[in-house]
C-alpha cells in the first residue's frame, strides 16, 4: 500500500511538473495582423494556423486583427504589438531590404517570387543578417498577388501612350508616384479605400492594383466598355511578418520563415481564384518589343530609386540574379548596373 | 415451338413497352403535379411554419434532410428554387455549427499548448467551413436564378412577403459564403464580387418592413470593405440603428450584424456591448420569424463562445449570454461580522 501511495505521489508530481513546464515554456506574445477584411480574411486565416505552430515553438501568440494597416504599423512601433503582419510597402520603414520586394518590375512571375522566398528562408547567415535590422526581424513572407495596370482604354498599351494620363498611386509608396512621373503620367495620391472608386468613377485613367482587387472592388466597372488589364507584372505584393527582435528568438524567426514558405501554395490558391474570376476579354497582351521596353524602363527606374535610397541595393542585386537565373536572355543579364 | 412462342411474345413485348412508356409519362405528370403541390405547400405552409420555430437544430436538420428531396422536383419541371434558398441556408447552419465546435477545440488546444490537437481541429474546421460555403453559395445562386439576371442597381419584383424573405436570406447567404470560404482557405472559390452585389441588392427591400436588417447588412459590408460605402456613410451608426430596429421588431438580425462586424474588426469593446445588448433584448421575439431570430442568436452565441473559450478554455455558461468571465460581481459586499 505504501509503495502504491509513493508511486501515486510520484505520478502526480511528474504530471504536475510536466504541465507546469508546458505552461512555463509558453511565453505570451501579441501579433497584430493587418487584413483588409479583418478576422474573416485570408491573411488572418493563415495566421490562425501560424498560431498553432507558434505554440509548438513555445510561444502563445495572441492574434489581433487590424483593418487599418497604418495603425497596425504604428502599434508595432509603439510596442503595443510584439509583432505584426504587414504588406511589403509598409515594411519598408522597418527593414529596407524586405521592404524592397515590391520594387517595380523586380519580380516578374510567381516562380521567381517563390525562389526569392526560398532564399529568405534558407537560413543563410548573410540573409539572416539582412532580415534583422534596427530592432525588427522579418519572420516570413506570403504572396498577395501580382500588380497590373488597369486602364480605361485598351489603346493605352505602349509606354508612349501612358504619357499625359492620370493614375492613382498609393500615397505612402513614393516609388509609384516617382515611376508614374517618369513616364509623363500625373500621379493622383490615393489610399486603399479610394483608389478603386476613383478608377470606377472616371476620376483617373489608370490604376495600379493586384488582381485580387478586380472582383472584390469591381474594377471591371471602371474598365467598361473599352478598358483592360495590361498583361505585364509591374510588381509583386507581399505580406510579411515583422517581429520585435527583443521579443522573439532568432530560432523562432527561422522556424517561422520556413513554415511561411510552406504556405506559399495555399496563399497562391486565393490568388488563382481571383485570377480565374477575371474575364479573359480584359487581358491586353502587349508585343514582345514593348515588353522589352517596359523591362528596360523599369530597370532604369529601379536604378534611380536605388540611388536615391528608396530601394535596397543588396536586394536589387539578389533580385536581378534571380531574374537572370530564370530568364538568362533578359537584356539586363549582360549588364551589372543594378 | 420456338416460332409459336416468339409469335406470342412479339405483341406482348410491344404491349409491355407501350405500357411502360404510358406509365412513365403518367409518372412524369404525377411527379410534376406532386412537385408543384409540394412547392406550393412548402411556400404557403411549411416555410412559415418552420420560420415560427425557435429550434435552430430542427431547422438545420430539416435543411440537410429535405433539400435533396425538395430540389429533385426541379428535374420534373417544378420550381423549388425559392424554398431551396431557405433550406440550403438552414442546412449551412448545421455545417457552421460544426465548424464552430472545431474552432473552439482549436482555441482550447492551442491555448494549452497541445499543438497536434489544435492543428487537427483547424483541419476539421476548414472541412466544415468548406461544406458551409458550398451550401451558402448554392443558396445565393438559387436566389439569382429565381430573380435574375438583373442589371446593376435593378431590383426584382418582390411583391410577396415570401419573396422578400427569400431575397433577404439569399443575400445574407452570399456574404456568409465568402466568409466561410475564407475560413476554408478559398477552396470553394466563392466569387469576391458577391459582397458588392449584396450591398446593392439589400436596397431592394423596405428597411422598416424587415426590422432594419437590410440597412444593417449594407453597413456590415461597409465595415468589411469601406470602398463600397457611399460617401458620408456611417457604418457603426447605421448598425446601431439596425440593431435598435431589430429589438423593436423582435428579430435581432441587426444586432447580430453589429456583433459580427465588431468581431471582424477586432473591436472588443463594441463586440461586448453588442453581445450584452443582444442578450438584454430577448423578450419581445416576433413569433412569425422566431427561426431567423434564433439563427441570429446562434451567431452571437458563437462569437461569445469564442471570447469565453479564448479567455477561460470554456464556452459561454448556460444562460450566460451577455455575461463575461471578468464581470465585476453584482452582489453587494456583505459584512458578516454582524452574524458572527
Amino acid at each position: 500500500m505504501r509503495v502504491f501511495k509513493a508511486l501515486a505521489m510520484a505520478a502526480v508530481t511528474t504530471v504536475g511538473l510536466a504541465s507546469m513546464s508546458a505552461q512555463a515554456a509558453n511565453t505570451e506574445r501579441s501579433l497584430c495582423v493587418f487584413d483588409i477584411i479583418g478576422a474573416s480574411g485570408d491573411v488572418y486565416n493563415i495566421m490562425k494556423d501560424y498560431k498553432t505552430q507558434a505554440a509548438g515553438w513555445g510561444v502563445d501568440l495572441k492574434l489581433k486583427p487590424y483593418t487599418d494597416e497604418k495603425i497596425a504599423a504604428e502599434d508595432l512601433k509603439a510596442g503595443q504589438c510584439d509583432g505584426a503582419v504587414l504588406t511589403g510597402l509598409r515594411v519598408r520603414q522597418f527593414n529596407s531590404y524586405a521592404g524592397s520586394f515590391e520594387a517595380v518590375g523586380a519580380i516578374p512571375s510567381y516562380k521567381e517570387l517563390q525562389t526569392v522566398f526560398r532564399v529568405m528562408a534558407s537560413g543563410n547567415a548573410s540573409i539572416n543578417k539582412q532580415l534583422k535590422q534596427n530592432g525588427y526581424t522579418i519572420a516570413g513572407f506570403a504572396p498577395m498577388g501580382a500588380a497590373y495596370l488597369f486602364v480605361k482604354d485598351q489603346s493605352i498599351d505602349t509606354v508612349g501612350e501612358l504619357s499625359g494620363k492620370s493614375i492613382s498611386v498609393m500615397e505612402y509608396a513614393p516609388d509609384q508616384a516617382n515611376m508614374a512621373s517618369q513616364v509623363g503620367m500625373s500621379p493622383v495620391p490615393s489610399d486603399i479605400t479610394n483608389f478603386a472608386g476613383r478608377f470606377n468613377n472616371d476620376s483617373v485613367d489608370i490604376c495600379f492594383a493586384p488582381v485580387v482587387a478586380y472582383s472584390a472592388l469591381e474594377l471591371y466597372k471602371g474598365m467598361q466598355p473599352d478598358g483592360g488589364i495590361i498583361r505585364y507584372t509591374l510588381g509583386q505584393l507581399t505580406n510579411q511578418i515583422v517581429l520585435r527582435s527583443d521579443k522573439f528568438s532568432d530560432e523562432f524567426a527561422a522556424k517561422s520563415r520556413t513554415w511561411m514558405l510552406g504556405q506559399f501554395d495555399r496563399a497562391m490558391q486565393v490568388i488563382r481564384n481571383a485570377e480565374n474570376e477575371v474575364d479573359d476579354k480584359w487581358w491586353i497582351d502587349i508585343p514582345e518589343e514593348d515588353k522589352r521596353r517596359y523591362n528596360e524602363m523599369l530597370r532604369e527606374a529601379r536604378v534611380n530609386m536605388t540611388e536615391s535610397g528608396i530601394y535596397n541595393k543588396d536586394l536589387m542585386d539578389l533580385l536581378r540574379k534571380v531574374r537572370c537565373k530564370t530568364e538568362p536572355s533578359r537584356a539586363e543579364c549582360t549588364l551589372a548596373m543594378e | 415451338m420456338r416460332s409459336l412462342l416468339s409469335k406470342i411474345a412479339r405483341p406482348a413485348r410491344a404491349l409491355i413497352a407501350g405500357g411502360v412508356i404510358t406509365a412513365l409519362s403518367g409518372c412524369g405528370i404525377i411527379y410534376k403535379t406532386t412537385g408543384d403541390v409540394l412547392v406550393s405547400f412548402g411556400q404557403a405552409e411549411l416555410a412559415p411554419h418552420l420560420l415560427a420555430y425557435d429550434d435552430v437544430r430542427m431547422g438545420c436538420i430539416t435543411g440537410e434532410a429535405q433539400t435533396p428531396l425538395l430540389m429533385s422536383f426541379s428535374e420534373v419541371g417544378s420550381h423549388p428554387e425559392k424554398l431551396g434558398v431557405m433550406t440550403y441556408t438552414t442546412a449551412a447552419v448545421c455545417a457552421e455549427q460544426m465548424a464552430l465546435e472545431s474552432e473552439l477545440s482549436y482555441l482550447r488546444a492551442v491555448n494549452d499548448g497541445r499543438v497536434s490537437e489544435a492543428q487537427d481541429a483547424r483541419i476539421q474546421q476548414k472541412r466544415w467551413s468548406k461544406i458551409a460555403a458550398k451550401r451558402l453559395l448554392k443558396s445565393h445562386q438559387l436566389m439569382n436564378e429565381v430573380y435574375g439576371p438583373l442589371d446593376e442597381g435593378e431590383c426584382p419584383k418582390l411583391n410577396h412577403e415570401f419573396d422578400q424573405i427569400v431575397w433577404l436570406v439569399g443575400n445574407i447567404a452570399g456574404v456568409q459564403a465568402l466568409v466561410a470560404d475564407g475560413a476554408a482557405d478559398g477552396s470553394v472559390g466563392v466569387p469576391r464580387n458577391i459582397v458588392a452585389k449584396v450591398e446593392r441588392n439589400a436596397k431592394c427591400l423596405d428597411n422598416d418592413d424587415w426590422w432594419g436588417a437590410p440597412q444593417g447588412l449594407r453597413a456590415a459590408v461597409w465595415t468589411i470593405l469601406p470602398q463600397l460605402a457611399p460617401e458620408g456613410a456611417q457604418p457603426w451608426q447605421t448598425l446601431e440603428q439596425s440593431a435598435e430596429q431589430g429589438f423593436e421588431g423582435g428579430v435581432r438580425l441587426g444586432s447580430a450584424f453589429y456583433a459580427i462586424s465588431a468581431y471582424g474588426k477586432g473591436d472588443n469593446d463594441r463586440l461586448r456591448t453588442a453581445i450584452r445588448d443582444f442578450a438584454a433584448n430577448g423578450e419581445n421575439i416576433n413569433e412569425d420569424y422566431a427561426m431567423i431570430d434564433a439563427i441570429a442568436e446562434v451567431l452571437v452565441l458563437g462569437l461569445s463562445d469564442r471570447l469565453w473559450t479564448e479567455n477561460t478554455g470554456k464556452r459561454t455558461p448556460l444562460n450566460g449570454l451577455g455575461t463575461f468571465w471578468d464581470d465585476a460581481s453584482s452582489e453587494p459586499k456583505m459584512n458578516i461580522d454582524d452574524l458572527l
